[in-house]
């Protein structure tokens, strides 16, 4: 583990929040979420 | 999102500008090829929380003048971000087996990289299919089995292994856990 970050964590609980997400999208209506995800994809691109 | 009879399955999502951008390409690339959408934009789709810069799409081999054809037409709206020769990009890229990227004009990001099937992987994808339907437009999409094995097996990326986990949590009652196991051994070998 380097001093400064752990990564192996970070991983961990990136996956996390990838299962939470994948839920939310499963339980909820397509508008609900893809409007979240509009807001994140269009202000990248 | 609706799990349709016929195997498809109906999105009701507001469309991103990364949504667009695809359906904008495929609605050209559909009068003129067979094709496949995987890896990543798969993910995507279906709700994963990224964006990307490019979007692979997978074709059968063309005969060249269908190629030409193509790029005729993909013209009108698309560059070609490797080459402005068409016979170039026939013989010296997709001959050899390197993918090209087509991005608005003017626009290099988002792009979609295209090439043509090279290996039983690539022909499996075009193989095993299913559509997504968005609103009136269509998009296929490579199976979703196959995708999370790559993605696992053979990518292996943080990014590919969140993209897999994104689509196994999703799809959970849905996905055909056989064939995954299948992939995943054939991808291993």
């Amino acid at each position: 583990m380097n001093k400064w970050f752990d990564k192996e964590q970070n991983q961990k609980e990136r996956m996390e929040f990838v299962r939470q997400w994948a839920k939310y999208v499963r339980e909820h209506p397509d508008k609900e979420w893809s409007e979240q995800q509009k807001a994140l994809i269009d202000s990248q691109m | 999102m609706e799990f349709l009879k016929d195997g498809s399955i109906r999105l009701d999502k507001v469309v991103n500008k990364l949504d667009k951008f695809v359906l904008d390409f495929v609605k050209v690339l559909k009068k003129h090829t067979n094709y496949v959408i995987v890896s990543g934009y798969v993910s995507i789709l279906f709700g994963r929380s990224r964006a990307t810069e490019d979007v692979d799409l997978i074709a059968p081999r063309m005969e060249k003048k269908a190629f030409l054809r193509l790029y005729k037409d993909l013209m009108k709206k698309f560059e070609c971000l490797n080459s402005s020769k068409p016979d170039e990009l026939y013989k010296e890229y997709l001959g050899n087996k390197i993918a090209i990227r087509f991005s608005k004009k003017g626009k290099p990001i988002p792009n979609i990289e295209f090439k043509f099937a090279k290996t039983s992987i690539d022909n499996e994808a075009l193989k095993e299919k299913f559509l997504a339907r968005i609103g009136r437009s269509e998009l296929i999409i490579s199976s979703l089995e196959l995708q999370i094995a790559f993605k696992e097996i053979v990518l292996g990326s943080d990014k590919d292994l969140e993209d897999a986990e994104h689509l196994k949590t999703l799809f959970e009652k849905r996905l055909n856990m056989k064939k995954l196991e299948h992939y995943r051994k054939v991808l291993s070998r």
